[in-house]
């Protein structure tokens, strides 16, 4: 069931302008903007709240117009960026302040602010200024807060910003599994790829006001539509290509046997090439599905978990690989052998932009 | 050998360091304490010995209540105008981001640093009963009689204290509000809040200890106010202050005005030590959140019609007096001329100064000018000091040197009267009592412009310096001397615009035959006729523009000037 749905949402004027925004959200999806800051995002997110007018288009939930509709009257929660916890009230207070706002008997009040507090582990803290809290501990209380009057959409706009990371990955998955309990329909604004990837149902990416792309965290990683995306997503391994009759691209490190695609002659692509899917070995009953590429070693970072390494192939281009701990890549300097699973290299067509 | 030396030489710093807080010391002691202990003394013992029954009158019979009584009714009501009046203003300031902005706050603060009898002068001028807007009515409506009656009214010096202390609200309160986060608002407009709950239950709660502060400040000042209510209000109307002259100066009844005395410096200070924790807690609470929140361009027509009306407003208040003073100064019942500023070169005779009104321009300049002589050095002094003080001695001594801050200048000039005209010291004939009497009134200025300066010059700037090669005179002259030459500046020219403008000790102390501007002002627009009216009118358009312009100096001098 279509719980949200913006149709042609645009606002011109201002800094941050949005263009012909339309996404449908379903009930209990987590939908997350990722973008650059200067994309978008927060003005989207404002318009959807109220707190700004659309010079176009409309915000529809469960089918009901609510363009003309005053952000205190649309029932949706947000969690700001600098949290915005009253200073001069209690946690309780903050939490409770929503429910105050709906005129609830104080009996009920009383019982859904404890219940939220407990939600979000802060039952004892209750009768604390805000002031006094840690960072964690303020956007738990602010959390509490929107979720109190159980809003129709909740959005959060950059919530863990400001937060240490080893804390921000912690409350992130503490986060994700409240929204799930509590089957909250959301917008997650952010400008981290790992936490939008994480977080989303659906991931939308915004550019210069546009909405890119919207797909699945795994689509769009595997998938990504336009080469914006690709790079945005930390894609450093983008060539231009053009495809070949008969099959096959060519780019400037040669031609790529790409069989499966369905590419007009002549049409201009982006090829990308994920890091990780490199090899310096392959089998050689496998060799037909990999393409070889030689170049000179040019840096080799040590990170744990993988090599990254950058290699110069025909002395301009620089590709970037990661590789398994297990053997270790050659010293800088080095010539290096990488095979490539050409069915695992994206091809992005010129003429799919948005 | 050389460690010896070295302690040796700290020793005698540090010793040479404590003699440097001995002329302000002084100073206070002779020219505060001394006329303030004498106040009480003639309080309590007014033949010479102990008596109680003159301050027990004060508090028995009625008239004496009721002065008080008026005082705190009419300070109260002026700070209740003046907030509800400059509050959508403030408003409009902290929110808004328009052309002309930082010019129009520097304007609106004007009235504030006008001398008293300059506001009431432009009062006068423009609603006053031959005021500009009367005399438009009575020829446009070919009436006989003016039809405003505001004069010798109180609402004539309410409307006067809002002028005045418009600027106070809108520069605290606005501050502050600029400063609370807008996403505050938004946050409760999610949780289901309208505007009205927005306002009531988030905004006026976190703005509630400004208002608080901004008003006891605004309360103080109209408590104490002196020139206006003279003025504007005539002679029906007493607050402490006039009451204070009206005993001491008509009636020489010197020990009631004691008894009058004694009361106000009990309610200053106390107002003064609320203002001082309220101040601390607005300065608390606004650590809080580190607001990023940018100001918003005007963007709906409602908006812009909000913002037109507030700046239409705040010209009217403001600007409509000081434009009514200036047109004043040039309209002649021949037409436009400048016949006014003429006359306060000739001398008349007859002239109700006893001197040409020339000579009393003169003697304001004089006195400025040794009074911010006296202010610099004190100040200095006093800085010196309180910068290489351990911690302790600038917690008792700097509040002490802002003590004359908070007495009024009433008291203050009173308190000379009584106690510096007689032996064992004389000084009521000394042509330097004014000076005196203003660089009291200035030197905490000073001290307040130089403090700042002289404690933010980083150690280690002095010592990359002497590291360098550079001797501790050259450190100085390189360092220091170039960053507190332009708080010197400032300081000075705070002190010279005090000393121009000051009425409320000026009429204890000076002389009848050495007028300063303001007196002339005031003498001027106590006798009727016109040219005694012109004449006052071009003398305080002298006066305005020399305060306005020192005031833009410093506007332009400092760095920042957020609060008072």
């Amino acid at each position: 069931m279509v719980q949200l749905e913006l149709v042609n949402l645009s606002r011109t004027y201002g800094p941050f302008a949005v263009h012909k925004i339309c996404l449908a959200l379903k009930r209990g999806q987590i939908l997350c903007l990722l973008g650059p800051s200067g994309s978008g995002k927060t003005t989207l997110l404002r318009l959807v709240a109220g707190l700004e007018k659309p010079d176009s288009g409309s915000v529809l939930l469960e089918s009901r117009d609510m363009t003309e509709l005053p952000p205190h009257k649309r029932q949706f929660g947000m969690m700001f960026q600098e949290l915005a916890l009253f200073p001069h009230k209690s946690v309780f207070e903050n939490v409770a302040f929503g429910l105050r706002m709906l005129r609830q008997p104080p009996a009920q009040i009383l019982k859904r602010t404890e219940e939220m507090l407990m939600l979000v582990g802060l039952t004892s803290m209750a009768q604390r200024n805000v002031g006094d809290l840690s960072g964690g501990e303020q956007q738990r209380v602010a959390l509490a807060r929107s979720l109190a009057p159980r809003p129709k959409l909740l959005m959060l706009d950059e919530p863990l910003g400001a937060l240490d990371r080893s804390l921000r990955e912690h409350l992130l998955q503490e986060i994700h599994s409240i929204l799930k309990k509590l089957d909250v329909t959301a917008i997650f604004v952010t400008h981290d790829q790992a936490e939008a990837l994480t977080m989303g149902d659906v991931v939308g990416v915004m550019d210069q006001g546009r909405l890119v792309q919207m797909d699945s965290p795994q689509d769009l990683y595997l998938k990504p539509r336009h080469p914006f995306v690709a790079r945005f997503l930390g894609f450093q391994n983008l060539l231009s290509g053009l495809a070949l009759p008969g099959g096959g691209v060519e780019t400037e490190i040669g031609k790529l046997d790409i069989s499966d695609n369905n590419l007009e002659v002549h049409e201009r692509v982006t090829v990308v090439i994920r890091p990780e899917i490199a090899a310096q070995h392959v089998r050689g009953s496998e060799l037909s599905r990999y393409h070889k590429i030689v170049g000179t070693v040019k840096q080799r970072i040590f990170s744990g978990r993988l090599y990254r390494v950058k290699m110069v192939v025909d002395k301009e281009i620089v590709l970037a690989f990661d590789l398994p701990i297990t053997e270790p890549p050659p010293g800088i300097g080095d010539e290096m052998t990488l095979w490539i699973d050409v069915n695992e290299i994206i091809l992005i067509k010129e003429g799919q932009t948005p | 050998m050389d460690r010896d030396l070295d302690g040796c030489g700290f020793e005698m710093k540090s010793r040479l360091h404590t003699w440097l807080v001995l002329p302000p010391l002084l100073f206070l002691g002779i020219f505060y304490f001394y006329p303030l202990i004498s106040i009480l003394f003639l309080s309590f013992m007014p033949e010479g010995a102990f008596e109680i029954t003159k301050l027990y009158k004060l508090v028995r019979t009625g008239y004496y209540a009721g002065v008080l009584w008026f005082t705190v009714w009419q300070a109260a009501l002026s700070t209740l105008l003046t907030v509800i009046v400059a509050l959508p203003g403030a408003y409009v300031f902290a929110r808004f981001d328009f052309k002309g902005k930082v010019l129009l706050q520097n304007l609106a603060t004007i009235p504030f640093v006008l001398p008293t009898v300059v506001t009431a002068a432009a009062f006068h001028a423009l609603l006053g009963p031959r005021g500009l807007v009367n005399m438009i009515l009575m020829r446009l409506f070919h009436l006989e009689t003016p039809v405003i009656h505001l004069d010798q009214t109180v609402w004539f010096f309410l409307l006067a204290h809002v002028f005045y202390n418009y600027t106070v609200i809108l520069r605290i309160v606005g501050g502050f509000w600029s400063r609370l986060p807008k996403n505050l608002g938004e946050s409760a407009r999610m949780l289901g809040a309208s505007d009205t709950r927005v306002f009531f239950s988030i905004t006026l709660p976190l703005l509630k200890p400004a208002i608080l502060a901004a008003s006891l400040l605004v309360f103080v000042f109209c408590f104490t106010s002196f020139g206006v209510v003279l003025i504007l209000g005539g002679p029906r109307f007493a607050t402490v202050e006039v009451e204070i002259y009206r005993q001491a100066l008509h009636l020489f009844n010197l020990p009631m005005a004691s008894a009058l005395a004694l009361i106000q410096i009990g309610f200053t200070f106390g107002l003064i030590a609320v203002y001082t924790k309220l101040e601390r807690k607005v300065a608390v609470s606004l650590t809080l959140p580190d607001s990023h929140s940018p100001h918003q361009k005007i963007q709906t027509p409602q908006e812009c019609f909000f913002v037109g009306v507030n700046i239409l407003w705040m010209a009217i208040l403001l600007g409509a007096p000081l434009m009514a003073l200036f047109l004043q100064s040039v309209l002649t019942e021949e037409g436009p001329s400048l016949v006014y500023y003429a006359g306060l070169l000739e001398n008349k005779i007859a002239s109700i100064l006893y001197v040409a009104p020339i000579a009393a321009i003169a003697n304001s300049l004089g006195y400025a000018l040794v009074a911010t002589l006296i202010a610099l050095v004190l100040g200095w002094f006093s800085a010196a000091f309180l910068v290489g003080a351990k911690k302790q001695g600038a917690l008792i001594l700097d509040p002490l040197f802002m003590l004359p801050l908070s007495t009024s200048a009433i008291t203050l000039g009173f308190g000379f009267v009584i106690a510096l005209d007689e032996p064992p010291l004389n000084l009521r004939s000394s042509i330097f009592l004014p000076a005196i009497a203003h660089a009291m009134v200035a030197f905490p200025f000073v001290i307040r412009s130089l403090l700042p300066a002289w404690r933010s010059i980083p150690q280690n700037l002095r010592d990359a310096a002497a590291l360098l090669g550079a001797s501790p005179l050259r450190t100085w002259c390189v360092i220091d001397w170039p960053i507190l030459r332009r708080a010197l500046l400032v300081g000075a020219v705070f002190a010279f615009a005090i000393s121009m403008g000051e009425f409320g000790a000026t009429v204890f102390v000076v002389r009848p035959q050495t007028p300063t501007m303001p007196l002339a002002i005031f003498r001027y627009l106590s006798h009727p006729g016109s040219l005694n009216y012109g004449q006052a009118m071009a003398m305080s358009c002298l006066l305005m523009i020399t305060t306005a312009a020192g005031f833009l100096f410093l506007q332009k001098m400092m760095p920042r000037s957020g609060g008072f």
